[in-house]
């Protein structure tokens, strides 16, 4: 049985995920808040569950900063983000902030009882949509300019190399050695003239 | 005085002498106490007396001959002397003039013999050459005047008479004259003249005051601008050093500063309040130079009254900075009220449509199964549904992205992704270090002026790929937005006539920064926006 924390301001909302949570019988809502403090005291309540079902944008603590201050009380405790929002860099922000998952309000309820189960087991999810974003805007190469795959010190030795630097001289002007600046190379060729060949001597 | 033929005139001259030496002999009784002498004694002393006689003769020839020289020699440099000399009688009438001085005048000797001088003067001079000539008959004396002459071709020319009175061993009184052309110098100093007076005209009549300070610092001229400026009278100037004009406090540093600009030459722009002595305190501005005149130096000031000028100035800059605050204040308000309307909608619309989706799909879930219309219909409903929440999200994104709410970055990143969808223009963002710590009002301000980069580049730049770049740079932040697209001459389109581009100066120097725009035709545009990042307390942080 998955008990289950909901956290939303809007009386509506919470009542449509109870009626949803009421078609199965694995899962059941253990308690409830209505904003940021709710989430709070709940944590230091006697109510047993076993994860969040989060909405990021409610009167007193929300989004980001919520979900950090869930995690420093409990960093066991699964969060997942159901919320209005479809935009990847918010899912994607919220993952980094420590939410196990992300789904979007308007996503199908099979959709939803699927992630809470997914999270409640310990599991990552992404609402579908999203994930196929952020997939092919920010982490399929093919789909950012070449140099911006390079980290900082290798797009430093890209630009000294284009601009007809020699290992050495790059090496003296970095104040690194002239091996790490080889080590930097290969890797620029493998990245960027993969492309472009030649682009540099 | 000519002397044609000299051998002629000593013939005649001698048979002359012959005629009347044997005249005076017939006349004279004999001499009867001669003692008889014999005929070769009487000879010898003949022709003694003979050879003697012709001796003196040869003498009185040579003296005569060296006369004449000397007298041609004199007649020479009287002719030819550099000056024209005449001589004028008592009346005023010419009875010698020498050759310069007939040619000066243009006539020849003989028609200015004997005519009076005093026609050759023009009418307005005469008088004053009348009483000249009678001061030096009467005093016996010498005088110069200047009087105008005219030629025989009717020309003019200025001309200097030095008269020395004389008297001959005859009694008759005249009057030599040394006549010499003065026009040249009559001429430069009528331009001196005019010079003067038109710099005395500029130096009294400018509307700035003019004061001029010898190497000691004492004031020795000034013009009616500066007594005015001032408030002392000219009197108490001219015995005044320049920095005792200041205020005791500050004379010090205005002597210091007096002494280095006749060191160094350097003069220089000073702004200074002056308090006149009848208390009123005016801001002036002191331009000073120096100067040499005849070799020794002076500091030239130029003096102008800014009062006026300054209360301008301050009221324009009070004005610009009214405006600059209220341009802000509307762009806070309306930022505001766009979050409040995003809000609102997003929150209570969203939410109700989100409700209603959950409704339809319970409905689908318990009763879809049963009705394969009853389906097909709630499948429409759901469709319809999203399209109303598609509709929230536009409205919320245009008015205010709830990325903006997770920082500057994410906000950033989701233009850059919104962006090839409007244009077909490739947009890439390099995070070089995510700037933390960065306020809302700040990251608003900066999401808007990127976001106005991206419209232009939309617009005007034809580019096929933006990049931006975001850095945290000590206590700065520093976006940069680089086009690849077709550039302009920042110099030829002046931003003043583009409302955006002033929009995100006016956004930057709210913020305390700066927005500096890098272009040329066909190279692309670089915008960079920098501005102090702003801590706020750790507790409070909007980002991760």
């Amino acid at each position: 049985m998955i008990n289950l924390l909901i956290a939303d301001d809007h009386a509506i909302v919470r009542e449509g995920i109870r009626k949803i949570i009421a078609l199965t019988v694995d899962i059941k809502v253990a308690a409830d808040a209505v904003d940021g403090y709710g989430v709070l005291e709940q944590l230091h309540s006697p109510a047993v569950f076993d994860m969040v079902l989060l909405d990021l944008t409610m009167p007193g603590a929300a989004g980001i900063d919520l979900i950090g201050r869930i995690k420093a009380c409990r960093a066991s405790l699964p969060i997942l983000v159901f919320s209005m929002h479809n935009e990847p860099q918010i899912a994607s922000r919220v993952i980094k902030a420590g939410a196990a998952g992300f789904i979007s309000k308007d996503s199908d309820p099979e959709l939803l009882l699927e992630a809470i189960r997914r999270v409640a087991a310990g599991g990552k999810y992404i609402d579908p949509v999203l994930a196929e974003q952020l997939a092919f805007d920010t982490l399929l190469p093919e789909n950012r300019a070449p140099h911006a795959l390079l980290s900082d010190r290798e797009f430093e030795v890209f630009s000294l190399l284009v601009a007809g630097k020699r290992v050495n001289e790059i090496a003296e002007q970095l104040i690194i050695s002239n091996k790490t600046v080889s080590t930097h190379k290969p890797s620029r060729s493998a990245k960027v003239c993969k492309n472009r060949q030649g682009i540099a001597r | 005085m000519s002397n044609k033929n000299p051998a002629e005139a000593e013939r005649r001259n001698s048979t002359n002498l012959r005629a009347a030496v044997e005249d005076r002999l017939a006349h004279s009784p004999p001499d009867t106490a001669l003692p008889i002498r014999p005929a070769e004694e009487l000879l010898h002393i003949l022709q003694v007396h003979q050879i003697e006689l012709e001796m003196q003769n040869e003498n009185l020839r040579q003296t005569q001959l060296e006369l004449e020289e000397s007298r041609d020699r004199y007649v020479n440099l009287y002719d030819f002397a550099p000056v024209a000399y005449l001589t004028l009688n008592h009346q005023g009438l010419i009875s010698e003039i020498n050759l310069t001085g007939t040619r000066l005048l243009g006539f020849e000797r003989q028609k200015l013999i004997r005519h009076r001088f005093a026609r050759l003067i023009v009418d307005d001079d005469r008088e004053h050459w009348n009483k000249c000539f009678q001061a030096v008959l009467n005093d016996m004396g010498s005088c110069v005047c200047e009087v105008m002459l005219r030629r025989s071709d009717d020309s003019t020319f200025w001309a200097q008479l030095d008269f020395l009175y004389q008297k001959g061993e005859n009694g008759v009184e005249s009057v030599r004259t040394v006549l010499t052309d003065i026009s040249v110098r009559k001429r430069s100093e009528k331009l001196l003249h005019e010079s003067e007076e038109k710099y005395r005209a500029i130096f009294e009549g400018t509307l700035d005051g003019i004061v001029l300070v010898d190497d000691s610092g004492m004031i020795v001229d000034f013009n009616p601008e500066f007594v005015q400026q001032s408030g002392l009278s000219p009197e108490r100037l001219m015995q005044t050093r320049i920095w005792e004009l200041r205020p005791a406090d500050q004379s010090e540093r205005a002597q210091a500063r007096f002494f280095s600009v006749l060191e160094t030459g350097q003069g220089g722009v000073a702004e200074v309040k002056y308090r006149k002595p009848d208390g009123g305190v005016i801001n002036i501005e002191f331009r000073s130079a120096l100067i040499r005149i005849s070799n020794k130096r002076y500091m030239q000031s130029i003096v102008r009254d800014i009062t006026e000028h300054k209360s301008r100035e301050l009221e324009l800059r009070n004005y610009q900075q009214l405006l600059r605050d209220m341009a802000a204040n509307s762009s806070a308000s309306r930022e505001a009220e766009s979050k409040r309307i995003a809000r609102e909608v997003h929150d209570e619309l969203g939410q109700l449509l989100t409700a209603l989706r959950m409704d339809i799909s319970l409905l689908r879930i318990e009763f879809g199964d049963r009705d394969p219309l009853l389906k097909a219909k709630i499948q429409d409903m759901l469709v319809l549904v999203d399209k109303s929440i598609q509709g929230v999200r536009d409205v919320t994104a245009n008015l205010r992205p709830a990325a903006l709410n997770m920082g500057i970055v994410p906000a950033i990143a989701w233009l850059c992704d919104e962006f090839p969808e409007r244009t077909n223009t490739a947009c890439t963002l390099r995070v070089i270090n995510d700037p933390v710590n960065l306020d809302d009002a700040r990251t608003v301000a900066l999401f808007r002026i990127v976001q106005e980069s991206l419209t232009n580049i939309a617009r005007h730049a034809q580019a096929t790929h933006v990049e931006i770049t975001v850095e945290q740079n000590g206590d700065d932040i520093v976006l940069k937005i680089h086009d690849d697209g077709k550039g302009f001459d920042p110099v030829a389109r002046p931003e003043n006539q583009s409302f955006g581009l002033m929009g995100m100066r006016e956004r930057a120097i709210a913020l305390g920064g700066e927005v500096i725009i890098d272009s040329a035709p066909s190279e692309g545009t670089v915008v960079s926006v920098r501005s102090r990042i702003f801590h706020v307390c750790p507790g409070r942080r909007a980002d991760d």
